[in-house]
């Protein structure tokens, strides 16, 4: 699986344990990561997850400190920062 | 200093401002002069305010400071549990409240007499009248169990860093609220605000992120202060954050990394950033701006601010001269020298120093103390659950998340018992007191259950 396709499957699994009573909501480039459902604690353990799935966390590779807003940002910062 | 009402000490320092605008809240602007004026309904006695609308909460805070014997403000996003702990373990004569009768129902269990927030009515309008009472301020923090207990302050230890400027500046200061104002870093703001002349914007943590950063850069904020957990975010929220016309950013309430000091220059090249270290019982601890985590090794052994500082056992002491003066329950919390036992365990690296989690194991999730130990036994109670260990997890969002690990008991149907627990979880612990990274094991390593508190 890519990196995208791995990032969506685990963000779909991560809200369906972390979220109750709400539905998925449709993932594209633009969904607000913040108004997606998921609060930030659910982040929390999304990015815990990937960082076991992908065996590596971008937030602590990267050069750069940033904090993505989108859903879009957040796969890209991801492919970005892929260790080569 | 000479004792004063907070409503005496604003009129003499707001002086010729007066009329500046104080409180911004969602649907209304309070103005210095329409918080100025004290009540004697509460004379002498000991008083909950538990009121939803800040700007309201305020006025009753400044209307009540020097005439009633004790005040304590609780967060009416409190727990049930842990309201009925406060109310039970405490004395209390009144209750004042903007919400309906039905949500008083356990002040009303104890006897404690209800009134509206909107009906107290302001008896001294104008005046540095000497006060009638030293309030205590009683302030409700999490112990080392996780049900809470209040601590002494006065108006004098809590307004120490906003009363130490002795002059007003002529800077006009816009800050944005984003700690609950009952909670020791939510009044450092507030008294800033309140003593030196500045205005708030305030909000409520109920309301979606992104309107309350697109409030702050509407009013145009130049002062936020909020913990590394809220700072990201704030920075999360993209454009809207870079609105912000921030000059001084202060985080505080758990340890700040790197990584959230670097975000935060790189968006507000221009803002002072501050990090800080306090603590509702210590008061105010540490504070530096050199926009490096963890701080200077120089602090140590001597006076910085408000404080002096000193490491017994890889433990940090303190010695402030804003530190609260007992618990409420009357037990002591600093030795005959002064000193409090922050129970903040330290390491150090290089020429800095880093607070790294609590001797008792209690753990910080985002600004609030969790006891892994307290949980792990929940979990315990739940008859499929063999073995539990309890630990924060580090992760870049939110400093800290709280993970579990769970052994089953062999042979279960593992699909039916993990909803169990789930329901078990939500129906026995506090929201922050919840595990949200679980992971169902087939061994866990009994020399480390419940001790991980420092994060793997």
């Amino acid at each position: 699986m890519s990196i995208k396709e791995t990032i969506r499957a685990t963000f779909s699994s991560v809200f369906s344990e972390q979220v109750e009573g709400c539905q998925l909501p449709i993932i594209n480039d633009d969904l607000v990561l913040l108004e997606s459902g998921l609060d930030s604690m659910g982040f929390a353990v999304l990015v815990v997850t990937l960082e076991e799935t992908l065996g590596f966390d971008p937030f602590v590779n990267s050069e750069e400190a940033f904090y993505p807003s989108t859903y879009g940002e957040f796969v890209s910062f991801y492919e970005k920062n892929e260790p080569k | 200093m000479k004792k004063m009402s907070l409503s005496s000490l604003i009129s003499t320092r707001v002086g010729s401002n007066i009329n500046r605008v104080a409180l911004v809240g969602k649907n209304e602007k309070v103005a210095f002069s329409d918080l100025v004026g004290t009540s004697s309904d509460m004379h002498g006695k000991r008083v909950v305010l538990f009121i939803t609308d800040t700007s309201e909460l305020v006025k009753v805070l400044v209307m009540l400071d020097g005439s009633a014997k004790a005040i304590c403000p609780i967060s009416t996003g409190i727990s049930k549990k842990e309201l009925h702990h406060l109310v039970s373990k405490n004395k209390f004569d009144a209750v004042i409240s903007d919400l309906d009768e039905k949500d008083l129902e356990i002040f009303t269990e104890f006897n404690i007499s209800a009134f509206k927030a909107s009906e107290m009515a302001l008896h001294e309008q104008n005046g540095t009248e000497p006060i009638k009472h030293s309030t205590t301020w009683l302030i409700p923090t999490s112990g080392t169990t996780s049900l809470p207990k209040l601590v002494s302050h006065t108006l004098a230890s809590l307004g120490a860093a906003s009363l130490r400027r002795k002059k007003l500046d002529e800077k006009h200061e816009i800050w944005g609220q984003f700690y609950d104002v009952t909670r020791f870093a939510g009044y450092q703001t507030l008294l800033n605000s309140l003593l030196n002349g500045h205005t708030l914007v305030t909000s409520s943590p109920v309301d979606p992120i992104h309107e309350r950063v697109e409030r702050c850069a509407e009013e145009f904020v130049t002062h936020i202060s909020a913990t590394p957990s809220q700072w990201r975010k704030i920075l999360m929220t993209g454009t809207s954050a870079k609105r912000i016309p921030l000059e001084q950013i202060v985080l505080g309430g758990e340890a700040a990394d790197q990584q959230i000091l670097d975000a935060l220059s790189s968006l507000y090249p221009g803002a002072k950033i501050t990090h800080t270290y306090a603590s509702t019982e210590a008061g105010l601890g540490l504070s530096v701006s050199d926009q490096i985590a963890g701080f200077p090794m120089r602090f140590l052994d001597s006076v910085v601010g408000f404080s002096e500082i000193s490491l017994r056992d890889d433990r940090l002491f303190l010695r402030t001269v804003s530190s609260a003066s007992n618990y409420a329950d009357g037990k002591v919390l600093k030795d005959a020298q002064g000193w409090i036992d922050t129970g903040d365990l330290v390491k150090i690296e290089g020429d800095r120093f880093f607070i790294i989690g609590r001797q008792s194991g209690v753990i910080n999730i985002g600004g609030d103390k969790v006891n892994p130990e307290n949980v792990r036994q929940i979990l315990l109670e739940h008859p499929y659950i063999v073995q539990a260990n309890v630990f924060g997890k580090k992760n870049p969002i939110t400093g800290m998340v709280l993970a579990a690990n769970i052994q089953l008991k062999s042979n279960v149907e593992e699909e039916l018992v993990k909803a169990s627990i789930k329901v078990h979880i939500k129906e026995s612990l506090e929201m922050k007191d919840q595990p949200r990274l679980i992971r169902f094991v087939d061994d866990i390593d009994l020399t480390i259950a419940g001790k991980l508190g420092a994060g793997t």
